[in-house]
């Protein structure tokens, strides 16, 4: 090739990937970058869905002063907290599924099919479903346990009580979102070598101790994407909860996420809603790298 | 002794199989319970033991489905209107992307997917507010376009996906099709889709998931009931019809249907396909 050719093989080369990426680009500058910037700044001022964006105006850290004696912030992130303890039970419990059902079983994929199903539905059945199973004097789980012999007085009232409502949300979340880490485990799994099982079976090992001292070291790079990816989605959940108990009874199941949106839509303070989404941010943020450390340790291990 | 073994092996291999199924039907149990009960009058739905078959079949439920002032068929027809819309803009936005990212050498590539790469861990709540701002400016709130325009600039997981099915093709199938004189649009067109089909299925099924599920835009963007695609919908008839739960699960069924036959047809391909692509959106 002549450097003429080549120079123009390389605009005709830039011309047709920009061509190529241009919706995508497009998205991310204006969506994202743009999102980014308008966010951050709005999250400074007193910004009011209802007057407008020319009504804003700058008032310095107000927002994020006002979230410390915010008690209905502080109620989510308790909440928050409790809700990301279903991540490691999701993944602990996929894992040890996922290897069951990498034997030899009958019918592995029609099992395997079952356990996805939560994960195809949508959040408006699910929740409309569950509602009608945790109903408290009628619903079809408080009649097993009446009938296993718990007293009528000791039921739990599940997504009318505040006591038991995060539990109810926590257990259909768990239900929701285990099929697809089972999935995940699953490719994971094909990819352990073989011999490491042999060389455990000829030193005697059991099947439960091969499953803590081959199985889950095996997965690690897995787990680590899936508690990173649940972690995030656990975090800014909201749509679940605003169908199924919108935030109630009380605060009992208010999310930090359902907070930004009943903030921003619902009581109009938007600019209020701009800075706790930042917050939300900067959780996710610690939260990866709180991770990303404990990986780089056991790796180093 | 060797009989001993095997008759072990089969033992476990029955337990284990067991043990999973019980567990997966319990997974279901939800399903079943919401299909019978669309089928039973509004008195039986809590009677203990349950029916999982309706003594008393009835349809009712689903004829509550045409009372209302919007006909159920008109939330129907919007999700697919929405659907395929978004489908066609996935289809094109990100396999364009994921080929571009993924074979075309065009300057700066590498920096731009690294920045959309930072930006992944970005929750979507930060550009809630911006992306509402930007909907509403352009007028187009309280509109169809306001669920699917978002489709056609590449979702995260789409381009990614596609990105990645795209790299497994040799580079040399790229290259001597360049010989041949073929632009870049000729071989992603011609010698590249073709070659990753599996995965443009996999995508086309995931984003039929999302935008026939998709709760939240149409929450944010519609308040005009026509328009309303089927999650809305449902949930506001759940909310008018309070304790008539025959007429909620008949809704929910109608829902569903679309989803769990897809779903059913491909689910073997498709799971294989998610397992080995091993991506989350």
């Amino acid at each position: 090739m002549n450097s003429k050719k080549k120079k123009t093989y390389k605009t005709s080369e830039n011309l047709s990937g920009y061509l190529l990426i241009a919706p995508n680009l497009l998205g991310f500058l204006v969506f994202t970058l743009f999102g980014i910037v308008f966010s951050f700044y709005m999250a400074f001022t007193n910004w009011n869905l209802m007057k407008g964006i020319e009504k804003a105006e700058l008032v310095g850290l107000k927002n994020f002063t006002d979230m410390i004696g915010d008690k209905y912030l502080r109620a989510c992130l308790i909440n928050n907290a409790k809700l990301l303890l279903v991540v490691p039970v999701t993944l602990f419990l996929a894992a040890v599924l996922a290897t069951l059902m990498n034997r030899a079983i009958y019918g592995k994929a029609g099992a395997r099919a079952l356990y996805f199903l939560p994960y195809v539905t949508n959040m408006v059945a699910v929740a409309t479903v569950w509602q009608a199973l945790f109903h408290k004097q009628k619903g079809p789980i408080n009649m097993l346990l009446l009938t296993l012999g718990i007293a009528e007085e000791q039921l739990p009232g599940w997504l009318s009580s505040s006591k038991w409502a995060l539990l109810a949300v926590a257990i259909v979340l768990l239900w929701k979102d285990i099929g697809y880490d089972i999935l995940m485990y699953s490719g994971a799994l094909q990819n352990i070598p073989k011999e490491l099982y042999e060389a455990a079976d000829l030193d005697g090992a059991g099947p439960i101790r091969k499953f803590f001292s081959i199985t889950l070291p095996q997965l690690q790079p897995t787990t680590f994407l899936l508690t990173i990816l649940g972690i995030i989605s656990s975090l800014q959940m909201w749509s679940f909860v605003q169908i199924i108990t919108n935030g109630g009874p009380g605060t009992a199941t208010y999310t930090l996420g359902l907070y930004i949106y009943r903030s921003s839509f619902i009581s109009y303070r938007t600019g209020y809603a701009c800075a706790l989404a930042w917050l939300l941010c900067a959780i996710v943020m610690i939260f990866t790298v709180i991770r990303w450390r404990v990986e780089n340790r056991w790796s180093a291990e | 002794m060797k009989g001993n073994y095997k008759a072990k092996t089969i033992i476990s291999k029955i337990l284990v199989s067991a043990f999973v199924w019980f567990l997966g039907i319990i997974m279901v149990v939800p399903f079943v319970w919401m299909l019978s009960t669309s089928f039973k009058g509004m008195n039986d739905v809590f009677n203990f033991p349950i029916e999982w078959i309706p003594k008393k079949f009835t349809l009712n439920g689903y004829h509550a489905l045409f009372k209302g002032d919007v006909p159920f068929f008109q939330y129907f027809l919007n999700s697919i209107k929405v659907s395929v819309i978004a489908l066609i803009g996935t289809f094109f936005s990100c396999t364009m992307a994921g080929y571009a990212y993924a074979k075309v050498k065009f300057a700066g590539r590498d920096k731009i997917f690294m920045m959309k790469l930072m930006t992944t861990m970005l929750p979507g709540m930060v550009t809630m507010l911006p992306t509402y701002i930007i909907y509403s400016k352009l007028g187009l709130l309280n509109s169809h376009a306001s669920l699917w325009l978002g489709y056609f600039f590449g979702g995260t997981f789409g381009v990614f996906l596609m990105r990645q099915a795209f790299l497994s093709i040799p580079d040399s199938l790229v290259e001597s099709a360049k010989v041949d004189g073929a632009n870049n649009f000729r071989i992603y067109w011609s010698v590249a889709l073709p070659n990753v089909k599996g995965s443009v299925a996999t995508l086309m099924f995931m984003y039929f998931l999302w935008s026939w599920n998709d709760y939240e835009k149409p929450l944010l963007y519609l308040w005009d009931k026509k328009l309303f695609t089927l999650p809305l919908a449902v949930k506001a008839f759940s909310d008018d019809q309070m304790q008539n739960y025959p007429a909620i699960m008949a809704a929910n069924v109608v829902m569903l249907l679309p989803i769990m036959t897809a779903f059913v047809c491909c689910q073997n391909f498709f799971v294989e396909s998610l397992v080995t692509s091993g991506v989350k959106g």
